[in-house]
This record gives structure tokens, sequence and C-alpha cells, in this order.
């Protein structure tokens, strides 16, 4: 019965490849074809034009209520460039950019946050699940899909998001904890942000990173700069590579801040100093990005200037497209509240569906009476 | 011209200050393009032109504070050919529509769909057409009531099954019991023997030609095919044990069935017992029969009990009350008409002396004894059989030691009197012979208590073993 | 003291109920230094720092875990659950232990604790921000549960929930945060938990209802009385224990009864209180009971909430098909 020392590994890496003045650490430098990379910036373009333009809309009163992602977008595009279009990508609310380069629609994205379910219904060639606003219960359904494919005997992987409020969730340990137990193909990836709203890291956990958490549960765990986006994009490659080929779970880090309020109902004036703010909003990732692939001769200014207009566009089609389907028979249909919530409709919401249709009579003949009563007056 | 409406900026902000307006009317300003800041509950936000255009008017001022919906800037947009970006319909807008539709109340089309299905329903099962004068209940299952018609069937004694339906769907509805219990009361008002001379000729049904050895008791004799009660108990097969007949249940004797089930049913009933002695009373009326030539009626005891009654019924009103259930009030009767039941070959009939309390004890034995003969031959009129207060039933003719009454429904007591018998009493440690009535007082517990009924047995007692009071009185 | 709103009347009492009491702490996500997301908490940070003022960790099973210990050991915990929607994660521990240490010491150990939280729709929040499951707590025995309806009963309610001996779950109707002001008085007051209000007397039906649906069984109410018809309408404030005498006397005076709730219909507040009225007011029915309620569904993301959410007109109709029944 001795008193001993166990032997536990307590180390963990921090990787950073390209500084927010967009000097590259040659030789951490990751291989990328020239057209990845593009097309990597172009949707962290997409991501970032997409924020601002909601945030405007949001405060004309054509959009609900949306937690913005601007800043986010190293961690969303770099690891969601690694997976296959048949892995998994499973998300919180912070990862637009990598939402749009799985393939979601942009007018799905608008008009999700315009109170339309029907944005959030995946698209028919992604393996995505949608939004999930309850912090931290997305995490168990990425492992529960890993183990699926354990099952299965698929060699795809799945990768996850969470907050580094989200972490402090009994789910988040579970999952992660299920994910180790169980070898699943998952890479959880963390985008802390510092904030969970106005609660900053020193109020979430005493323990430094987010990352050392792995250790408990037996995966590796890294925690990189969140706004390099060379950076994600390693450690989630390494990460990706590992559950491919059958070693269970890792957990990875991003180190960024949020660059907006935490939704458009938030003011962050309340918790945290502007000069903070600056001091982040200089790190933020596009910037250097943008530098880095002009650097090394993939993008010139010139290609840059019309990939903000090519991107501008994709906005304003989408924008207008959403708002155009918006008002379409088919989202407009109040039938639908009712017509998914079972597999077979039970008697009792049969009868609750006549009801509705009865209100939704009467929706009409006002509207019609609205119609007539506008005519006549036009006329008098 | 395009006007922009202050949109809910948080989650259920219904209000914001203007902290700047960074445009002034005349401008020529670019979608996107800053046009307010403005602080709400939550957060300093900016507000971005939703338009490009040129500002024609601001209708806020700096400082002010402004609610969600309300339009804080009109636009002349350019050329009129960018496209309009309405913000959703306000919420304030859209509730004052929904206000005006529905204040319109029973013109708004589903309102109004509503009420003329219901009539049309209603004109499907009233209005003298098939269903007029047939009662269409399904004796198999409930009839259609609402909780609270069932509530007034119960307390009017009136067995829903006989209710002519006139609400949507074969419901009965609280008027049609009324109709039916208003036709019951005339119905039992009809003396059995005068029923069919009662009976007017416009309701005589052809079913009343079925009318049996008892006489038709009611206006439609459709009714007695009825079974008594929804709840009606199966009887066992009695022809495995012998040779049985069955009678169907008519008139009179259906009529006392009912009234005693609303009686059991509707009345807690108490009894309480005890005993008159009555013998100076028995003593005075053996030697005034006993006389050859008697002038004047036959005095009986129970012309001396209406009496007593009524002095006690002076005072102790509750005797004399009857609870209207449904208005949840007592009914204090100012007068005293005292029923007496009377035994016929068709059954149980209670006549009433009216007004007993103006009465002489020579009146009431005099009328006391032409009912009698009355309502026994058959004769007796409608009227004398309505408006009793209280009854008075004596088995003391037949025989028996006591009994326990049933209150006639809707009263609130009967006294019954058993026969009065010579038996040894105790009085001053000594034992002599006395005669000893037998009194039972039932009553309804929800109008007067125990002790009172006592105290009123007590009064009438006091006062048939005082007979000079009663005649003074 | 001036008119004020339902927002500032719960931040009034939890001044109060602070100044009063020290055992009295509040805890939460964002509840310090950002004030609460609906800015419920102002002040109190500023006013009674960190110790009495807690920012939790994002982990609402430990936030009433943990308020559930404090009360164990003599204090008054106020926990805020920032939306509903978000209680289900505290659920094992409200129905494992708050409701039930009393019982399960036999009354050694009590948690006198209250959960607070914004609960309903219309005010076009996300997803899961706008359910309204208080069957889930009424359905939990040793709990009370407590919904205002306005600012002045939103205020005194607060301070009987914090003072109740039992763990309470006051749930706010967040689309009434900032509806309307109402005077409330200077002097802090209580109201009795277990108590309805007749806040409209009427002879000809019984409009029952509470929290946020109350405006629209009120508003039906006064639009009724252009026809000529009285509605009585009675605001619960404590769904459970539920004061069905008074839902009775007034049942028994009309005759007649709509239920206006905008939680689902399926086994909801509306089914208890049909049955409370059919075991004590059966006979005095003139027509069925109707429900104005939320549909059995998910509640819509706010581009079709309206038709799943109880209005005016609605109930207008349903009170309607009740008296013409
Ligand atoms: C279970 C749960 N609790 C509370 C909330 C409300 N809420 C939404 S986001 C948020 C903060 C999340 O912080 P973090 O996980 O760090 O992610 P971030 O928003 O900073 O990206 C909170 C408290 C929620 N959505 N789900």
């Amino acid at each position: 019965m001795p008193r001993k020392v166990l032997e536990i590994e307590q180390k963990i890496e921090y990787l950073s490849i390209l500084d927010e003045n967009a000097n590259v650490d040659k030789e951490l430098e990751p291989d990328i074809p020239a057209e990845q990379l593009k097309s990597m910036y172009k949707y962290m373009l997409l991501g970032r034009r997409c924020d601002e333009r909601m945030l405007k809309m949001q405060r004309q009163g054509r959009l609900g209520t949306f937690p913005q992602s601007a800043g986010h977008e190293a961690i969303s595009i770099g690891s969601a460039i690694n997976l296959h279009q048949d892995d998994w990508h499973v998300p919180a609310y912070r990862e637009l950019a990598g939402m749009l380069y799985r393939g979601w629609p942009i007018e799905n994205i608008i008009l999700y946050w315009n109170g339309f379910e029907e944005g959030t219904a995946p698209p028919e060639h992604v393996n995505d699940l949608p939004i999930c606003v309850p912090l931290a219960t997305q995490l168990p359904h990425a492992v529960g899909i890993g183990m699926a494919m354990n099952y299965k005997k698929e060699k795809n992987v799945v990768m996850t998001y969470f907050g580094d409020g989200a972490s402090s969730e009994g789910d988040c340990h579970e999952a992660l904890n299920f994910a180790s137990v169980f070898k699943a193909p998952v890479v959880f990836v963390c985008l802390n942000n510092q904030y969970a709203i106005s609660v900053p890291l020193s109020r979430q956990m005493s323990c430094e990173t987010v990352a050392q958490r792995a250790i408990a549960y037996n995966m590796p765990g890294i925690r990189v700069d969140g706004n390099d986006v060379l950076a994600v994009y390693v450690a989630t490659k390494e990460a990706v590579e590992r559950a491919r080929a059958g070693y269970g779970p890792s957990l990875i880090e991003g180190l960024t801040y949020r660059l907006t309020p935490h939704t458009t109902a938030d003011d962050p004036k309340k918790y945290r100093s502007e000069a903070e703010t600056d001091e982040w909003a200089k790190k933020e990732p596009l910037i250097r990005f943008a530098k880095y692939l002009q650097n090394k001769g993939v993008m010139t200014a010139e290609d840059l200037e019309k990939m903000e207009a090519e991107v501008d566009n994709m906005v304003k089609t989408a924008v207008a497209k959403a708002e155009e389907m918006a008002k379409s028979e088919e989202l407009l249909n109040p039938f639908t509240i009712i017509d998914h919530v079972y597999a077979d409709m039970p008697q009792f919401l049969q009868e609750q569906r006549d009801e509705l249709a009865e209100l939704v009579k009467r929706e009409a003949a006002r509207k019609e009476k609205k119609n007539a009563k506008s005519e006549t007056g036009a006329r008098s | 011209m395009s006007e922009f409406k202050l949109p809910d900026l948080g989650e259920g902000i219904h209000e914001a200050e203007i902290i700047s307006i960074k445009v002034k009317e005349g401008d020529t300003v670019k979608e996107d393009q800053p046009l307010f800041e403005v602080e709400t509950d939550k957060a300093v936000v900016e507000i971005p032109s939703p338009y490009s255009g040129t500002v024609t008017k601001i209708h806020v001022e700096e400082g002010k504070v402004v609610t969600v919906g309300s339009v804080m800037i009109s636009f002349d947009l350019a050329g009129g050919k960018v496209e309009k970006k309405e913000a959703k319909e306000d919420k304030s807008t859209a509730k004052a529509g929904e206000k005006e539709k529905v204040a319109a109340g029973e013109k708004t089309p589903v309102a109004a769909g509503a009420v003329k299905t219901a009539t049309a329903e209603s004109a499907k099962h009233t209005g003298g057409n098939g269903n007029a004068g047939r009662i269409a209940h399904d004796p198999n299952r409930p009839v259609p009531a609402a909780p609270a018609v069932r509530r007034l069937a119960r307390e009017l004694g009136v067995d829903l099954y006989q209710v002519e339906p006139s609400g949507p769907s074969g419901r009965v509805l609280k008027e049609d019991v009324k109709a039916c219990a208003q036709g019951t009361i005339s119905r039992m008002a009809s003396s059995p023997s005068d029923a069919k001379e009662n009976a007017p000729a416009a309701k005589t049904q052809p079913a009343m030609s079925l009318s049996d050895k008892y006489g038709g008791g009611g206006s439609s004799t459709a009714y007695d095919a009825q079974p008594m009660t929804a709840q009606a108990v199966e009887l066992p097969d009695f022809g495995k044990f012998g040779t049985t007949e069955r009678v169907p249940l008519r008139s009179i004797r259906r009529k006392i069935a009912q009234n005693m089930t609303t009686s059991w049913t509707h009345i807690p009933h108490v009894t309480t017992f005890d005993e008159a002695n009555v013998s100076e009373l028995s003593r005075v009326l053996g030697k005034r029969d006993s006389k050859k030539e008697r002038t004047g009626p036959r005095l009986t005891m129970t012309a001396f009990a209406i009496k007593a009654v009524v002095s006690a019924l002076q005072k102790f009103p509750q005797f004399n009350s009857s609870l209207d259930e449904a208005k949840g009030e007592i009914v204090f009767k100012h007068f005293y008409n005292i029923g007496i039941a009377v035994a016929t070959e068709r059954g149980l009939i209670v006549p009433v002396i009216h007004n007993a309390e103006t009465k002489s004890i020579m009146q009431i034995a005099k009328e006391l004894g032409e009912i009698a003969e009355k309502t026994r031959s058959g004769k007796v009129e409608l009227d004398k059989l309505q408006g009793g207060t209280f009854t008075i039933t004596n088995i003391g003719a037949i025989g028996g030691t006591s009994m326990v009454p049933m209150v006639n429904h809707p009263e609130a007591a009967i006294l019954g009197m058993a026969r009065a018998n010579e038996r040894p009493i105790v009085k001053n440690g000594q034992i002599e012979v006395g005669t000893i009535l037998p009194l039972a007082l039932s009553f309804d517990h929800r109008l007067a208590d125990g002790a009172e009924a006592a105290l009123f047995v007590r009064h009438i007692i006091d006062m048939l073993e005082e007979p000079l009071s009663l005649v003074l009185e | 003291m001036a008119e004020i709103n339902m927002a500032k009347a719960i931040n009034l009492a939890l001044h109060e109920a602070m100044d009063r009491d020290d055992r009295v702490v509040v805890m939460g996500e964002d509840v310090g230094q950002d004030e609460g997301v609906f800015r419920i908490t102002e002040g109190l940070f500023a006013k009674f720092g960190d110790d009495r003022v807690i920012d939790t960790p994002l982990a609402e099973a430990a936030i009433i875990g943990t308020a559930i210990g404090m009360s164990i050991n003599g204090m008054k915990p106020v926990a805020e659950i920032q939306f509903t929607g978000f209680d289900y994660y505290a659920f094992h521990q409200i129905e494992s232990h708050a409701s039930r240490f009393r019982n399960r010491t036999r009354g050694r150990i009590h948690i006198p604790m209250v959960m607070r939280a914004p609960y309903g729709g219309g005010i076009r929040a996300l997803e899961h921000h706008s359910e309204s499951r208080e069957t889930y707590y009424v359905h939990t025995p040793g709990l009370k549960v407590v919904i205002p309806s306005g600012p002045r009963n939103a205020r005194a309610l607060l301070h009987s929930s914090i003072q109740d001996p039992d763990p309470v779950i006051y749930l706010e109707p967040k689309a009434c945060y900032r509806l309307f002001r109402e005077e409330v008085p200077d002097k802090m007051e209580t109201l009795p938990i277990g108590q309805a209000q007749v806040v409209k007397e009427g002879e000809d039906l019984t409009l029952i209802s509470y929290g946020a649906s109350l405006r629209a069984a009120l508003e039906a109410a006064e639009d009724m009385e252009d026809d000529g018809i009285q509605a009585e309408v009675i605001d619960l404030l404590t769904v459970s224990p539920m004061d069905h005498k008074t839902i009775i006397k007034s049942v028994m005076k009309t005759g007649r009864a709509v239920i206006v709730h905008e939680g689902q219909r399926n086994c909801g507040i509306g089914a208890e209180i049909i049955a409370r009225i059919n075991e004590h007011a059966f006979l005095y029915l003139e027509a069925p009971i109707k429900r104005v309620t939320g549909l059995d569904i998910p509640i819509p993301y706010f581009s079709k909430e309206r038709y799943y959410l109880p209005d005016a007109e609605r109930v207008v109709i349903a009170c309607k098909e009740t008296l013409n029944f």
C-alpha cells in the first residue's frame, strides 16, 4: 500500500503558424494547394460578409436575433476543410463559414434567423446537423454518430464544435468521456473566444486551457491560435487522420475573440473594454490570411478585390432570394408547423390541425377584407 | 415614399432612446448608411438605412424615447425604383388590426359561421318538424344534456328520457326540462278519476286509448314505455323461481315512484321520534264521539295535529320552507297549507288544507272529513292537490307503532303519526294507564338541524297534551 | 412610487430581498457584470458584490445543484436560469432533490430556494427560447410554481417565493417584461402563494389564465363587452398549488369556463383545471369547458409563432362557442 506517483503526461501543445502580422513559420507551414487556399479564404470572407449583412438586416427589422460569427472564421474553415463530403459536421452556432463551405445555401441561414425552420433542414447532399442552440447538447450526438461509424465500420470522422462556456456543461464532459471510452472518431473543436456572453474565461474555469481537459479523458489535446487558419488546419488535419485511422477522439482548442456582441440582443460594453476589443481586432483572422495569400503569390490585390465583389454578389443574391422565399406559399404554409412533428399524424393532432385550418381561414378572410377596403379607398 | 419604423432590436424590446441622428432631412442616403444611434434597455446600437434615397422627414428627436413600431424616418426612394424593404409588420399595427376584427364580434366570418351552424342545427331539432311531439332518446345511452341541465332535471324530479329535446343534436336544454316539469305538474294536478274528463281534447293523443284501469295520467302515454331513470337497476330473472306477471308502472304509482325518488335522492333525511301523552285529548274525543247527537263534524286526532303543526310552523319557520338549489336560497312561505296523506286504491294522494292558520279546529275537522272522502272517491278538486307546505301522514287508523315518513318534496318536513295506544306510563313514581301517540318527524337536514326538529316536535306534543290551548289558539 | 414595468419590478424585489435578508444570494449565468440578459439583476452586482451576486460557470445542473446545497446550509439562493428552454439540464436536480429533500428527511432538511426563469413566446426569440413547460414542474410534488402577470404581483410574489420555506419555481412571462407599466406601492408587499385573483368580474362565463396569456384573456373579455358579454377573468398567479376554490366559486356562478394558456394542451394546466371543475362543480356546467392553448407541437420559430400562441380572437371565438352551446 505505498503512496507513490502515477505517471501522467501533463503537457499541452500550443500551435501558431501565421502570426497577426502575417509572418509565417516556414517549418510548420502546411503544404496546401493554391486552389484550396483560395477556397478557404473565399469561405472565410463569405462567412464574414454574410454576418455583417445579417447584422444590418437585424437592425432594419428584417431578421430576428442571431449570434454573430465574425472572428471565428479561421477555426471554422481551418477545421471543416479537412472533412470529406461524407464526413459529419456537427456545429454549435458560430460556424457560419464552415456551414457555407459544407454546402448550406446562404439563404437557408438567413431564413433560419428570420424565423423559418425550413432554413435549418440540412440540404440533401450534406452530412451536417443543423445549428444547435442548447449549449453542448450536440456533443453527445457527435459521439453517437461516431460510435455508429465504428459499428458500421465506416471510415469517416465527425467534427463537432462548442464554446468555452459550453465546455462547463455536463454534456460536454460526458461526451468527451464516452468518445474516449468508445474510441469514437470525433474531433472536438472548442471555439474559445474567452467569453460566454459576459462571463470571462477566468470565471468559466480555473485551469489555463480547455485543451488540457483532454489529459483527463485520455485523448490528444492541443491549443492553437484560433485566428490562424493554418494552425487550425494543421491541428485538425492530424486529429482527423488519427480518427480516420481508428485511434479515437481528439480535442482542439482554438483561442480567438468574438469581434461582435454575443448576439444582436447583447451589449458587450457592459463586460469588456473597448481597448481589449480593439487589441483583438488587430489579430482577427482574415487580414493576416489575405496578406499571406498575397505574400505567397496565391492571390493578387486585384484577385482579392474580385473575390470581394464576387462574395458581395453572392450575399446580395442570397438575401434577395431568401426574402423572396420568405414570401412564398411553401414557406408561408402554416401547416408545416404540425406536419413534421410525427411520422404519422396522431388523431388528436389532426384535430388541432383542423383547428389551425379555421384560424388560417379567418386570417385569409381578414386579408381579403383589408384588400377590398384599400381598393375602395383608392377609388374614392 | 417609404417609412422606416423602429424594429424590436433585442428580444422583447419595446422602446428605445434616440442617442443621435446621423442624417438630416434632404440628405441623400445610401442603403446601410447609419441613420440613428439608439439605446435600448439592453444596448446602444446603430441603425443602418434599409433604403437608398432622400430623407424627406425625420419623425424623432435626439433624447426622445420612441416605441417599437413608431415611424422614425421617411424617404423618397431614388427614382422610386429601389426595391422596397419594409420592416416586418410591427406588432402594434398587427394588434390593432386584429382588435378591430374581433370587436366586430359575431360579424366576423367565423363567429358568424359558428352561429349559423348553431341555428341550422337547432332548426333541425325544433320548430315542429320531425322531432316535435316525439321523444327520440336512445334508451340505451345517457340523454345528452349539460350537467347544469341534469341538475335542474333532478331538482324538478324530471326524467331526462321523457324530455323532448330542442337543442342541437338532440340535446336537452334547460327550457326543455322546465317545459316538461310544467307538464308533469299539470298532469299530476289532474286527479286520477278526473283525468279523462280533464285531459283537454287538444292534448289527447292517439296513445291515450292505451290508458288502462289506472287511467291515463299524462298527455302522452308514450312516456310509460320509457324506463324510470337512466340508471335503472337490472332485475334477476324471477321467472326461474315461479310464475310472474308484469304490469306497467303507470299513473299515480309512477308519479309516486318519481316523487319518492326525488325526495330520497335530493333531500338528506333525518327523522326524530317522540311520544305525546294524549290521554286527555283522546278522552275528550272519545266522549264526543260516543255522544248520540253530535253537532258539527267528527273531531279527530289529525285535526288537532294540524292545528298543533301550524302553531309549531309559525314558531319554527324553517319547517315551512323550501330550498331553491338553483339559486342557493331558502324560500320561507308565509302561509300554512297542510297536506294530509290519504291512502286510496290507486295509491297515496295528498290533498291540502289551505291556510290552516286562519281556520278553527272545527273548520279544519270539517274540511278534513270532506276532502278525505272526496280523495278516496276520486272527486277531489285539482286545486286541493296543490300548494302544500307541510304534510302529515297518519297511519294510526291502520296500525303500526312507528315509521320513518319521507318528506314530500319540495317541502321541508313531514310529521308521521302512528296509532295512539293505551300504555302503562310512569307518573310521579306511580304506574298509570295513559294514551301514547308515537310521532316521527322527518325533515330536510339542509334546512334544519336535529335540535330544532326536537323542539318543533316538542311544541306539537305540548299542544296535543294540552288540547285546550289548541282550541283557544 | 412611480409606474414601473415588470422587469424593473422583479429587479426591485431582488434589491429589497437582498437588503433585508443577507441569506439571499443571486446566482446564474450573466447575472453579475452583465446584469442578466434581460437586465433583471440590474444594479445588484454593483451594490452587493461578487459574494452575493454570483456569475456562475455555464452549467445549469450545477447552478441548481449548488443552490440546493446552499439552501441546505442555511442560505436562500435565488437562482436564475437564463431561459426555461435550458432548465431541463437542471431538471434532475429539481425533481430528484429540490422537491424531495423535505419529505425524504421527514422535515429535517428543506430547500427554501427560488428558481427564476423567463418563459414563453412572443418576442421573436431564437429556437429553444420561447417554451412554456410549467407543466413539468406542476407535475412534480413538493414544488410550488408561481407565474406573475404584471409588475405589482410580480414583485409581491417574488418576495413570497423567496420567503417560502419550500422550493419555488418562479416563471417570468418574458413577453410582459416591458409590455406595460404599473404603479407599485412604496412599501414592500407580499401576496400569498396559492391564491388566484379575480381580475375582472362577470356573470356570463369564467376565463381562467395566467402569465402572458392573461393579456389575451383580458383583451378578449374587453372585446366581448361590446357584445354585452360579461366575462369573469381569473388570474391563477400560482399554478401549483392551484387555487381551485376561486375557480369553482366563479364557475358555480357562470356555469361556463374557457381556459387560456400558451403551454401545450396535452396534460397541460387547462386539463387539470377542467378536472377540478369536474370534481367540484360538475352539475353547474352549462357547456363543455374550452381550452385555448398552444398546440401540441414544439412552439414554432417566430415566423409562425402566431399560429401557436393564443390571442384575443381565438379566446373570443372559444367563449362564443361556449356561450352558444
Ligand atoms: C444550455 C444553455 N444554457 C444557456 C444558453 C444561453 N446561452 C446561449 S449562448 C451562451 C454563452 C455561450 O458561451 P460559449 O459556449 O463560450 O460560446 P460563445 O457564445 O461564446 O461562442 C449562453 C449562456 C444556451 N443556449 N444553452
